[in-house]
């Protein structure tokens, strides 16, 4: 832990994944955590995207976890099960979003985590595989800020 | 519907051209096809390029365009290398989801940005890439298609959502 100020935690951490016989060491983007607020992880390759959601989100009293990929994002809710809810880009490297979301629901821990999709794709299959997965919902890039917190206030848990 | 493999890929070009004409209006910024086609400038320029395939048709996209261009149509403090990228990567989902309701699925790969100045496409064939001016500069869409003998455009049909659309499941 690197700060803490009136009922907020900011902190950084180090993570390790398991990948076939390799083990792999992360660290998380900074962190801040303020009591009482619900985490929701965002997981996206772009770095203005996570920072609009954050944006979005955070003034209506969520706590906002970010990730790059789906690797990092199965990090991230490894260390935090009590996530709300996950919002998941499809299209990234490393890992791609639909990937993440099998292995999210294959791990017991981070199996109950809400997760809603955000990209660009409107492609049937993918809609249907992220459905069959366990997803709660789909979202279509760009989406306007309001429309953002209203789903994560309906999907959350 | 059976098409030469020039008017497929001048198809496509509109699509992508279209696509990126309704991405920039998403994002505030109005653009109408330029005057004169793509002029090499002094300015910095940033590009984004991403490549997809499927069964009978592959190619890859390049969105070019001035910084001040590409701010305009970015969040507040957005990094334009990022935003470049994310740019690129919603054009092209946009020309997917406009193939898909023609019948045609393809996969996307990752974008990659460079910037420079003097940037010219140099277009294999007689297809022009499309120019379009906004108010703070040019943007180009260039796109490079590969389509098999046994491609074919089917019926258009509506996809199951739209921009900004939320599916709960």
């Amino acid at each position: 832990m690197v700060g803490d100020r009136s009922q907020s935690f900011a902190f950084d951490w180090v993570f390790s994944f398991r990948a076939g016989d390799r083990i792999l060491l992360f660290r998380s983007f900074r962190t801040i955590i303020k009591s009482n607020m619900k985490k929701i992880l965002v997981v996206d390759d772009s770095e203005t995207i996570r920072t609009e959601v954050g944006k979005a989100l955070g003034p209506a009293d969520f706590s906002v976890l970010e990730a790059r990929d789906g690797v990092e994002g199965l990090g991230v809710a490894a260390q935090n099960p009590d996530l709300a809810l996950i919002v998941l880009d499809v299209n990234m490297p490393v890992m791609n979003g639909l990937d993440m979301l099998d292995r999210l629901k294959q791990e017991p821990k981070t199996e109950p985590i809400p997760v809603v999709l955000l990209t660009t794709e409107a492609q049937e299959s993918l809609i249907e595989r992220a459905k069959k997965a366990g997803a709660k919902g789909w979202l279509i890039k760009p989406v306007k800020p309001e429309i953002l917190l209203a789903a994560v206030k309906k999907l959350a848990r | 519907m059976f098409m030469e493999r020039f008017e497929v890929a001048q198809q496509i070009q509109r699509l992508a051209a279209l696509a990126g004409v309704e991405l920039l209006k998403a994002y505030g910024v109005d653009a109408i096809p330029a005057k004169g086609g793509w002029a090499e400038s002094d300015e910095l320029l940033y590009s984004g390029s991403m490549g997809f395939y499927g069964e009978t048709l592959s190619g890859t996209c390049l969105l070019a365009a001035p910084a001040a261009t590409v701010l305009a149509a970015a969040p507040r403090d957005a990094r334009l290398r990022d935003w470049v990228g994310e740019l690129t990567n919603q054009l092209v989902g946009r020309l997917k989801s406009k193939l898909l309701a023609r019948g045609v699925t393809i996969a996307m790969t990752t974008p990659v940005v460079l910037s420079g100045v003097r940037i010219s496409p140099l277009p294999r064939g007689d297809m022009e890439p499309a120019v379009f001016e906004t108010s703070t500069g040019r943007v180009l869409v260039w796109l490079e298609v590969e389509a098999t003998a046994a491609f074919r455009f089917g019926s258009e049909r509506p996809l199951p959502g739209a921009e900004g659309d939320l599916l709960v499941f």
